[in-house]
C-alpha cells in the first residue's frame, strides 16, 4: 500500500511538473562549459552542467522563477523563467570575469562534492595538464601518472598502472572511441595532444555500468569542441555562414611543433589539431651534410579533428576523427658487415559519429557509432655481404633473411543510452553497446609464416544503472551490466553499487563495490621495460574471461574551495587473470598464450588538493600491494617461490606532489615531486654456462656465456624512486604576437633512479651495472596565437 | 619474437641511458645464501649412435678465482725464438723447440695475412713492438695487448670512433690484462667448473653403459671478433662419454626408454643430492628430402609404415644439392660470348671431386631445405655449418630453435609434419659447401632446450632430472637425434670458371 502510493505521488508529479534544460556556453568561444551551477533561486532545486554543458532541472512546478548560472571564474548570470506546465529551455553564454566575485557562494566543485558519489574520480582539464611540469610537452598520461592511485613503471613508459593492475587493464576512450596503444616513441609520451583536450575523466576504480571491458580503470577523453564565435570571414563573405576560421595556435619545441586551429560551423564548430616531430629531419640535415644517408630515424605525427553541428534545437550531431603514427627506421651494416634493415610503424586511427537527441524534456538519448583501426608492423631484413667483390650494380635487392610482424585490430562499436532524469532525487540510465572486433597477428621469419592468429570477438551489452538520493544526506548508484561474449558460453552479469553519506555538510563517507569483466588482454611480458606496443588478444575460446571485483570505502572533507583531503582504501581480488604463458603449444598458440590464475590487490590513498592564493596542485600518498598467484609451468602444483609472487607493479609507497605558483599575472612556476619504493625484479642469486639459443644460438655451443640463475620472482626492489621536475612559463609579446616561453627542469636533482642491473658474469667476483632513467634535462619551448 | 622486438629496443634506450658500475655486495642479501649447483645436460645422439654427458657445477656471484686475469696457459701474445728465428704462439711451444726456452722471448705484435689464413709457426712473423711490425710487416699487425676493454685501438682513421686505448693504460703495456685476448679463455676456465669425479650410466632395455670422463669429450666454436669474417677457434670441452663396456649397448632404440644414474657423492660439495636419476623415451631423426618429392612425402601419411616410407623417399647420406647464387654478375671479358648451357653445367658439376653422386640442381627462386618427421615431435633444432679446408671439417655457422605451428599448414592426418629452411643462396667469404643439420628432441631435452627464457633452470617441468629426494637438479636428460643434408653454393661465375677449366 505504501509502495503504490508512493508511485502515485511520482506519477502525480511527473504529470502536473515541467523541465528546464538547456547548454551553457563561454560567451567569447561558445565552446561548452562543464560542472556549472545552475539553481532556481529561492528553491532548493538545481544542478550542474555536464561536460558537454547540458543541464536538466526536472519536476518545475508552475510559476515564475529567477535561474542562475554560477562558475568560479566566470561572471554569474541570472535569467527570468515563467513556467506554464510546458517545458521550458534556458541557455546561457558566461563571461570570464577580470576579478574574482563573492557572488559564487556554491561552487560547481561543492555541488559536485556534495551530490555526485565520485568515488575514485579525479577530473582534469587542459589547464591542469598544462599546468604539470612534464618532459618536452605536456602529456595527459604522465599528469595522471602524479594522482595516488596510478604509477608508472620508469620514465621510458607512459603505460597508466592503476592500483596494481596491468596497463591493459584500462579502458582508454577518445570521444567515446576506444584506442587500443595510446603510446609514442615506445610509450614515452601517450597519442594524446594535450591542446585539443577539453575535459579528462579518470575513474581509478568502482566505476559506473556504463563503462565495462576492462578490471582497473576508465579514462574517458573528451575533447574541445573549437571557437564557434570570433570567425574572421567578413561578413559578406557567402560561406561564412557554414564555415568560418578564428584562431591559430603553434607550439614549439626541441621534439616538436603542434598546430591547433578552430572556428565556427554552421550551427557549431569545428577544430583540428596536428602535431609531428622533426628529430627526423634534423638526422637527415646532419647526414645529408656528410654526403651520407641516415641510419636512423624516428618521427610521428598525430592529427584530431572535430566538427559539431545542430540541425536544430533538439539534434546535435558530433564527428570525431583522430590519427596518430609512429614510423621508425633503422639501416646499417654494410662492407663486410650484414646489411640491416629495420623497419617499424604503428598507429591508432579512430572515426566516431555522435548524434545527441534532446528534446525539451528530462530525459535525452545519446547515439555512438564508432571504428578504431590499431596497425603495426616491422619489418626487418638481413643482407649478408657477398665476397665477390665485383659486385655492385647489378645485385640484386632482395633481402637474404626477413622477418614481419603484423598486427591489426580494429573495432567497430554501436552504442546507445537513454538518460531520464525522473526527479532531482532519482535519475535513470539505460544502454546497450555492440562491439565487433577483428584481432589478426602475424609473423613471418624467412619468408615462411610462422604465426597466424586471427579472431573476430563480438561482445554485447545492455547495461542500466539508477542514481537515488532517497535521504538528504545519502546518495546510491546502483547499476548491472549484463555481456555476452561470443567465445563464451556464459552470460557476464557485472552488479556495482556505490554509496554516499554525508553526516556533517562537510565530510562525505562513500563505498563501492562493483564486479568487471575483461575480455581481451595484452600478451605483453610483465617484465619489459618499455610499453612500445600493446599485443592485443581476445581471451581464449571457452575460457573464463578475466574477472575481478572491486571493494571500495573512503572519506572526503571540505576545508574550503579547492582544498579538499580525501582518502580511499580499496581491495581488489581477481578470480581470474591472465599473463603470458611460458609454455605456449605451438600447435594451438591462441588458446594457449595466455595462462590463467589469481590475484589480489589492496591499497590506501590520500589526497590533498589545494588552491590557496596563489598555489594550486594536490600532494598525495598512496600504499599499494598486488600479487599474482598463477600456476605458470602448468605442473598442477603451485609452487611458492615462483608462482606466488609480487606483481611487477606493486610498489607500496609512493608520494606525489603537484604544485604550481602564480608569481605574477604573466608568469608561473610549477613543482612536480615523485618519491616511491623501487620496482621489483627477480634477482640473480647464482651463474652458470648456458647454451645461447635466444639470439639464433644452437646446443652446438654449450658454453657460449654464463647466463643467470634466479632466486624467488618479483623478490628484489630498485631502489627508491625520486624525481623533482620544474617548469616557468611566462606571457610574452613578441612583434604583437601573443606566446607563452616555456622552461622546463626533469630530474633537477639529477638523481639516479635505476631502470635496470645488468651483471657481466665474465668476472670474478662478477660485477653489475645499473642502468638509469632520465638524468638531469633541461628543455624550452614557445606557445603562440594568431 | 616479440621478445627480441623489445630487447632490440629496449637496448636502444638502454644505449641513451646513464650506466654506473656497482659494489655487488650491495646485493649480498639477495645472493649470500646461495650454494653451488649441479647443471647435467645429457644428451643421446641416436643417429651417431653415441652419447654425452656434460655436468659443471655453478658458480657464486661473488666467487673470486675463476676469472684471476693471469694468463695460465702461457699463450698470451707470441714468444720468439732467437736461436732458430721462429715465433710461437704459446710460451710452451717455445719452450720445447728452443733448447730450453732461455731464448724465448716475448712479442708482442704479429703480421698476419688475413687472406690466407696462414698462422703456422713456419709463417708467423712477430715483433717485440707496434713500430718494428709496422715497419717490416706488409699485412696487418695484430696483438693481444688490446687493454681491459678487448679491443685493439685501430691507427688512427681506421675503426669505430668508439675505440679508444684504455684509460688504466692496460692497452700496449706489455702485460696481460684482464679482458684481453687469451687471458682467462675457454681452457683456463672450463677446467674449473666441470665436476668430473661422478660416476654415470645409462640403461635401456635391461643393458648399461658406463661412462668415464674424457678432457675432450666435445668441441665448440668461437668465434674472433666478427663472426662474418669466420676466424674461429675450436674449442674443447670435458665430459663423460662411453666407455668400452658401451660397444654393445645400443643408443638407437627409439621409442624405448633410457634411464640415467649419476652419483656425485664423492664430490663433498656435491654428496648432499645423493643418487642423481632421469629417464626419457628417444624418439626418431627427421628426415631431410628432395622437394620435388614432397607429394610422395605427403602421400607416406596413408602408409602403415610412415617413417619406413618417409626414409624410402630421402636423401642419401650422399647426395648434395646446388644453388646459384643469387648474386648476378657483370658479364664482361673474357664471359661476354660465352654461352653456357644447362647440360654444360650439369656435366661440368658432375666432374667435379666436390658430387658423389645423384646430382641434385635447384634454382635460387626455390632455395628450401626440406626435412620430414613424425608427428609425435613437432619441435627442431636446424644448425647450418660450412666445410672448412684448412682444418678439414664441418665448422658451426649458425643454429635455432625450429617447430611447426598451429597454422595446419605443416602436418598431414596427425601422423606427419614438413618444415623447410630457407637458404641464402649466396657464398659467405669465399665459403661454398654447407651442411644442415636438423634435430628432432625427445620431450625431457625439448623441455630444456625449448622453455630456456621461459622457465628457470631448476623448474621442474624444464629439468627432469631429481635428486635422490625428487627435487629437480638443473639440466635435462633426452635425446637429440639428426639427419643431414649437404649443399653447394655456386655463383654463375664459378660455373663458367669451373666450364673453361674443363675445356
Amino acid at each position: 500500500m505504501h509502495t503504490q502510493k508512493i508511485i502515485f505521488l511520482l506519477l502525480f508529479q511527473l504529470s502536473f511538473s515541467s523541465t528546464i534544460s538547456g547548454y551553457i556556453r563561454e560567451e567569447q568561444t561558445g565552446e561548452p562549459l562543464g560542472f556549472v551551477n545552475i539553481v532556481l533561486i529561492g528553491t532548493d532545486t538545481g544542478t550542474a552542467s555536464d561536460i558537454h554543458g547540458h543541464f536538466v532541472i526536472p519536476n518545475v512546478h508552475s510559476g515564475e522563477y529567477t535561474l542562475k548560472a554560477m562558475m568560479i571564474g566566470y561572471e554569474s548570470i541570472e535569467k527570468k523563467v515563467i513556467i506554464n506546465n510546458q517545458n521550458e529551455r534556458v541557455n546561457f553564454q558566461l563571461k570570464t570575469e577580470a576579478l574574482e566575485s563573492s557572488t559564487v557562494t556554491v561552487s560547481a566543485n561543492r555541488m559536485r562534492f556534495e551530490k555526485k558519489i565520485d568515488i575514485s574520480r579525479v577530473n582534469l582539464t587542459n589547464r591542469d595538464i598544462r599546468k604539470a611540469p612534464a618532459f618536452i610537452e605536456a602529456d595527459v598520461f604522465r599528469t595522471i601518472q602524479l594522482l595516488p592511485s596510478v604509477s608508472a613503471s620508469n620514465d621510458f613508459n607512459a603505460a597508466l598502472i592503476v592500483r596494481g593492475g596491468s596497463p591493459d587493464e584500462n579502458l582508454i576512450m577518445l570521444d567515446g572511441a576506444q584506442i587500443y596503444n595510446p603510446y609514442h616513441i615506445g610509450g614515452i609520451f601517450s597519442t594524446f595532444n594535450s591542446d585539443m583536450i577539453a575535459d579528462t575523466e579518470f575513474l581509478a576504480g568502482g566505476f559506473p555500468a556504463q563503462y565495462g571491458g576492462r578490471l582497473s580503470s576508465v579514462l574517458n577523453i573528451t575533447s574541445r569542441e573549437g571557437d564557434s564565435k570570433n570567425g574572421r570571414l567578413s561578413n559578406s563573405n557567402p560561406i561564412k555562414k557554414y564555415w568560418d576560421y578564428s584562431k591559430v595556435r603553434g607550439d614549439i619545441s626541441l621534439l616538436s611543433s603542434k598546430l591547433l586551429i578552430e572556428g565556427p560551423l554552421y550551427n557549431g564548430s569545428w577544430m583540428f589539431s596536428g602535431r609531428r616531430t622533426y628529430f627526423d629531419k634534423f638526422v637527415d640535415l646532419y647526414y645529408s651534410n656528410k654526403d651520407d644517408t641516415s641510419p636512423f630515424n624516428y618521427y610521428f605525427w598525430d592529427t584530431h579533428f572535430k566538427a559539431k553541428t545542430s540541425f536544430n534545437n533538439n539534434n546535435i550531431l558530433t564527428y570525431s576523427q583522430f590519427s596518430g603514427r609512429d614510423d621508425l627506421l633503422m639501416s646499417f651494416g654494410g662492407d663486410d658487415f650484414p646489411g640491416i634493415e629495420f623497419g617499424w610503424d604503428w598507429g591508432n586511427a579512430t572515426n566516431q559519429f555522435n548524434w545527441k537527441f534532446i528534446p525539451n524534456s528530462n530525459y535525452f538519448i545519446e547515439s555512438n557509432i564508432s571504428k578504431t583501426e590499431y596497425k603495426f608492423n616491422v619489418d626487418f631484413s638481413i643482407d649478408f655481404p657477398n665476397s665477390d667483390t665485383s659486385s655492385t650494380e647489378n645485385e640484386t635487392s632482395t633481402a637474404d633473411l626477413t622477418m614481419n610482424i603484423d598486427n591489426i585490430v580494429k573495432d567497430f562499436s554501436i552504442d546507445q543510452s537513454l538518460n531520464y532524469i525522473i526527479s532531482e532525487y532519482f535519475k535513470l540510465k539505460l544502454g546497450w553497446e555492440s562491439k565487433y572486433l577483428y584481432m589478426d597477428y602475424r609473423e613471418e621469419f624467412a619468408g615462411i609464416e610462422r604465426s597466424n592468429l586471427s579472431s573476430e570477438p563480438q561482445i554485447n551489452s545492455i547495461y542500466g544503472s539508477i542514481s537515488w538520493n532517497p535521504l538528504p544526506m545519502f546518495y546510491l548508484n546502483t547499476g548491472l551490466r549484463v555481456a555476452d561474449y561470443n567465445r563464451y558460453s556464459k552470460t557476464m552479469i557485472d552488479p556495482r553499487i556505490s554509496i554516499k553519506y554525508n553526516p556533517i555538510p562537510d565530510l562525505a563517507l562513500k563505498a563501492s563495490w562493483g564486479q568487471f569483466t575483461q575480455y581481451l588482454y595484452t600478451i605483453n611480458q610483465e617484465e619489459e621495460l618499455l610499453r612500445i606496443v600493446d599485443f592485443w588478444q581476445p581471451i581464449p575460446e571457452n575460457k573464463s574471461p578475466q574477472r575481478n571485483e572491486h571493494y571500495i570505502i573512503g572519506a572526503e572533507y571540505w576545508i574550503s574551495e579547492g582544498n579538499t583531503f580525501s582518502i580511499e582504501s580499496y581491495y581488489k581480488p581477481y578470480s581470474v587473470i591472465y599473463d603470458l604463458n611460458p609454455r605456449v603449444d605451438w600447435l594451438d598458440i591462441e588458446n594457449t598464450l595466455g595462462i590463467a590464475g589469481t590475484g589480489k590487490a589492496h591499497g590506501i590513498e590520500l589526497l590533498y588538493r589545494l588552491n590557496k592564493g596563489k598555489f594550486s596542485g594536490w600532494i598525495s600518498y598512496a600504499y599499494s600491494k598486488m600479487e599474482r598467484k598463477i600456476d605458470l609451468n602448468s605442473d598442477g602444483i603451485i609452487w611458492e617461490e615462483k608462482e606466488i609472487y609480487p606483481a611487477k607493479y606493486d610498489k607500496p609507497h609512493s608520494f606525489n606532489s603537484v604544485i604550481s605558483y602564480n608569481l605574477s599575472p604573466k608568469m608561473d612556476i610549477g613543482f612536480s615531486c615523485v618519491y616511491g619504493t623501487g620496482q621489483t625484479y627477480t634477482p640473480v642469486i647464482g651463474k652458470t654456462y648456458q647454451a645461447g639459443t635466444e639470439l639464433f644460438g644452437s646446443l652446438e655451443y654449450p658454453y657460449q656465456y654464463f647466463g643467470n640463475i634466479y632466486g624467488s620472482r618479483n623478490s628484489a626492489r630498485y631502489p627508491q624512486y625520486f624525481r623533482f621536475d620544474v617548469s616557468l612559463s611566462y606571457d610574452n609579446k613578441i612583434f604583437g604576437f601573443e606566446n607563452k616561453m616555456k622552461f622546463q627542469v626533469i630530474n633537477a636533482t639529477n638523481y639516479y633512479n635505476v631502470l635496470l642491473y645488468n651483471w657481466n658474469h665474465e668476472a670474478s667476483p662478477s660485477k653489475v651495472k645499473a642502468y638509469s632513467m632520465f638524468p638531469i634535462i633541461l628543455t624550452f619551448g614557445m606557445e603562440f596565437e594568431l | 619474437m616479440l621478445k627480441k622486438l623489445n630487447l632490440i629496443l629496449s637496448l636502444i634506450f638502454i644505449f641513451f641511458s646513464c650506466e654506473k658500475e656497482l659494489d655487488i655486495n650491495d646485493f649480498s642479501d639477495d645472493f649470500s645464501f646461495y650454494e653451488p649447483e649441479l647443471r647435467i645436460e645429457a644428451i643421446i645422439y641416436p643417429s651417431q649412435n653415441t652419447a654425452l654427458v656434460r655436468i659443471d657445477k655453478s658458480i657464486r656471484i661473488d666467487e673470486a678465482d675463476l676469472f684471476d686475469c693471469i694468463d695460465n696457459d702461457l699463450d698470451w701474445n707470441y714468444y720468439y725464438c732467437e736461436e732458430n728465428n721462429q715465433s710461437f704462439e704459446s710460451s710452451n711451444q717455445c719452450i720445447e723447440n728452443c733448447g730450453g726456452g732461455d731464448s724465448c722471448e716475448l712479442h708482442l705484435y704479429a703480421c698476419k695475412n688475413f687472406e690466407t689464413e696462414d698462422s703456422t709457426s713456419s709463417t708467423l712473423f712477430t715483433f717485440p713492438d707496434k713500430t718494428s711490425c709496422i715497419e717490416n710487416c706488409q699485412w696487418s699487425c695484430i696483438t693481444d695487448d688490446t687493454g681491459t676493454d678487448g679491443f685493439l685501438t685501430p691507427e688512427e682513421g681506421h675503426g669505430p670512433g668508439f675505440i679508444q686505448p684504455d684509460d688504466d693504460g692496460s692497452e700496449n703495456n706489455g702485460m696481460p690484462d684482464c679482458n684481453e685476448p687469451n687471458i682467462d679463455e675457454y681452457d683456463e676456465i672450463l677446467p674449473n667448473v666441470h665436476v668430473k669425479d661422478c660416476e654415470i650410466r645409462m640403461t635401456n632395455l635391461g643393458n648399461t653403459c658406463n661412462f668415464l670422463y674424457d678432457d675432450n669429450a666435445g668441441e665448440f666454436f668461437e668465434y674472433n671478433g666478427m663472426k662474418i669474417n669466420f676466424d674461429v677457434e675450436v674449442i674443447s670441452y670435458g665430459g663423460f662419454i662411453p666407455d668400452s663396456s658401451c660397444s654393445e649397448f645400443n643408443f638407437n632404440n627409439y621409442d624405448t626408454e633410457y634411464e640415467l644414474i649419476v652419483d656425485c657423492s664423492e664430490n663433498s660439495e656435491f654428496s648432499r643430492y645423493g643418487i642423481i636419476t632421469a629417464t626419457d623415451i628417444i624418439k626418431k631423426p627427421p628426415v631431410v628430402f628432395h622437394p620435388n618429392k614432397i607429394e610422395d612425402i605427403i602421400n607416406c601419411t596413408n602408409s602403415e609404415e610412415v617413417y619406413d616410407c618417409l626414409l624410402l623417399n630421402g636423401f642419401t647420406e650422399n647426395d648434395t644439392l646446388i644453388f646459384l647464387s643469387d648474386y648476378i654478375p657483370d658479364f664482361n671479358e673474357p664471359y661476354t660470348n660465352q654461352i653456357i648451357t644447362h647440360d654444360d653445367i650439369i656435366s661440368t658439376l658432375q666432374n667435379m671431386d666436390l658430387l658423389d653422386t645423384n646430382l641434385l640442381f635447384i634454382g635460387n627462386d626455390e632455395a628450401e631445405l626440406y626435412f620430414s618427421a613424425l608427428f609425435e615431435t613437432s619441435k627442431f633444432q636446424s644448425v647450418q655449418y660450412y666445410w672448412d679446408e684448412m682444418m678439414e671439417k664441418f665448422i658451426y655457422v649458425h643454429g635455432h630453435p625450429d617447430g611447426i605451428t598451429d597454422s595446419g599448414e605443416n602436418y598431414y592426418d596427425e601422423n606427419l609434419c614438413i618444415l623447410s629452411e630457407v637458404v641464402v643462396p649466396e657464398q659467405i667469404q669465399g665459403k661454398f659447401r654447407f651442411k644442415y643439420d636438423f634435430y628432432t628432441f625427445s620431450k625431457g631435452f625439448e623441455n630444456y632446450y625449448f622453455l630456456v627464457d621461459q622457465l628457470d633452470l631448476s623448474d621442474p617441468i624444464r629439468t627432469n632430472i631429481r635428486d635422490e629426494n625428487g627435487n629437480p637438479v638443473m639440466g635435462g636428460f633426452g635425446s637429440m637425434a639428426s639427419d643431414r643434408i649437404n649443399f653447394i653454393i655456386l655463383t654463375p661465375e664459378n660455373i663458367i670458371d669451373l666450364i673453361l677449366t674443363q675445356n
